[in-house]
């Protein structure tokens, strides 16, 4: 039986909003499997970021429970969940948030920095990740310079260079024209398949949804499943 | 997790951004005007135009720095540094400002400078890794 790594039960957000309480996310319940991808689809303002946030450490939710790779999020405080954020799941944002004035080996390598990892290990990792997305000879490159895919890519060696169990992508394909964006799903499901990590892409496209084992959809804050797993 | 590996990460951010560049004009540019008002009454005004040229630095800087914040956040930074590293960079900004004051000959005008100088972009950094907080929304940064 197949392994479940992200366990969502009942989980409610809202946010206050000219003195009012808006409901972003209304009683979500949902499990990933490991090395499983799935997709949740919905238009903008569904809630989706904020369900991708919550799973990520980023965003506490009002009610419910997260339970992550064993890890039960609300019972971490901020030290935890940095310690999470760094080792268990990695986010992806939609402006991928890489340091364009640090070149792109640098920008993967942040995470390890931050992990307090030996320069010896962390150059023998970054270059294989490099290697992995197909930067390796961009490795000197400042990020600024580089395309939106390349920046992508970047920001996916980031998040993959601690080899995290999970794996969160907020809109991958967004700002890519759909060439590239079949590139990057093709890496997702390469990664899926090289590190058994669990996927969970988040996207307004659902031309994407081709590419997960498993579809949901989301909208105004409920989520329903539309395709059974394919473990 | 160290707030020693979060520096790290900082130092070379910060020191290749190019708001850092700007700074060293700047700074020449302070130390020019603090030397040829040194015996006028217009060496009082010195402090002030610093403290708006530091938070002209860290204006010009901001994508940087927003992008600097986020990307640690979600790296696995503990919310807490990014608050000893927005005194730290507006200490990095207001300190080469106030030294650059030093022809004015007066102590005065050099410590104003350096308190009205770190005051403004610690405002302005604190108000910047707000706006990251509200990106997600974070209850907790």
């Amino acid at each position: 039986m197949a392994e479940v790594v992200v366990l969502l039960r009942d989980v409610w957000k809202s946010y206050a909003f000219l003195g009012m309480s808006i409901n972003i996310l209304k009683g979500i319940n949902m499990v990933a499997y490991r090395g499983e991808v799935v997709g949740i689809h919905g238009p903008s303002g569904s809630g989706k970021t904020t369900l991708l946030r919550i799973i990520a450490g980023l965003v506490r939710p009002d009610k419910g429970e997260v339970i992550v790779d064993g890890y039960n999020l609300n019972m971490l405080d901020e030290y935890g969940l940095a310690l999470y954020r760094n080792n268990v799941c990695s986010y992806i944002p939609q402006d991928f948030a890489v340091i364009d004035t640090m070149t792109v080996y640098e920008n993967v390598e942040v995470p390890l920095l931050l992990a307090g990892v030996d320069a010896d290990v962390r150059k023998k990792k970054v270059m294989e990740i490099l290697d992995y997305v197909g930067l390796k000879d961009k490795a000197n490159l400042r990020t600024g310079k580089l395309s939106g895919g390349e920046k992508q890519r970047v920001a996916i060696g980031r998040a993959l260079v601690t080899t995290p169990s999970v794996l969160l992508a907020d809109e991958p394909t967004a700002s890519l024209d759909w060439s590239n964006a079949i590139k990057v799903a093709e890496l997702f499901l390469s990664i899926k398949k090289d590190f058994g990590t669990t996927i969970v892409i988040v996207t307004h496209d659902a031309r994407l949804l081709e590419y997960v084992d498993r579809s949901m959809s989301l909208f105004e804050g409920v989520l329903k499943q539309i395709s059974s797993p394919r473990l | 997790m160290r707030a020693y590996e979060v520096f790290k990460v900082a130092g070379r951010t910060l020191i290749t951004t190019s708001s850092h560049i700007v700074l060293i004009l700047v700074s020449a540019s302070i130390l020019l005007l603090s030397y040829s008002v040194r015996n006028s009454e217009a060496i009082n005004l010195v402090p002030l135009l610093a403290s708006i040229a530091g938070l002209t630095i860290v204006e010009y800087g901001k994508y940087t720095y927003n992008q600097f914040f986020y990307s640690i956040l979600i790296s696995g930074a503990v919310p807490k540094h990014l608050s000893l590293l927005k005194v730290a960079i507006s200490f990095i900004i207001a300190l080469p400002l106030s030294l650059s004051t030093i022809p004015s000959n007066r102590a005065v005008i050099v410590l104003l400078t350096l308190v009205l100088s770190e005051t403004s972009s610690l405002t302005l950094l604190t108000y910047y890794a707000r706006k990251v907080k509200e990106s997600c929304s974070a209850t907790i940064v």
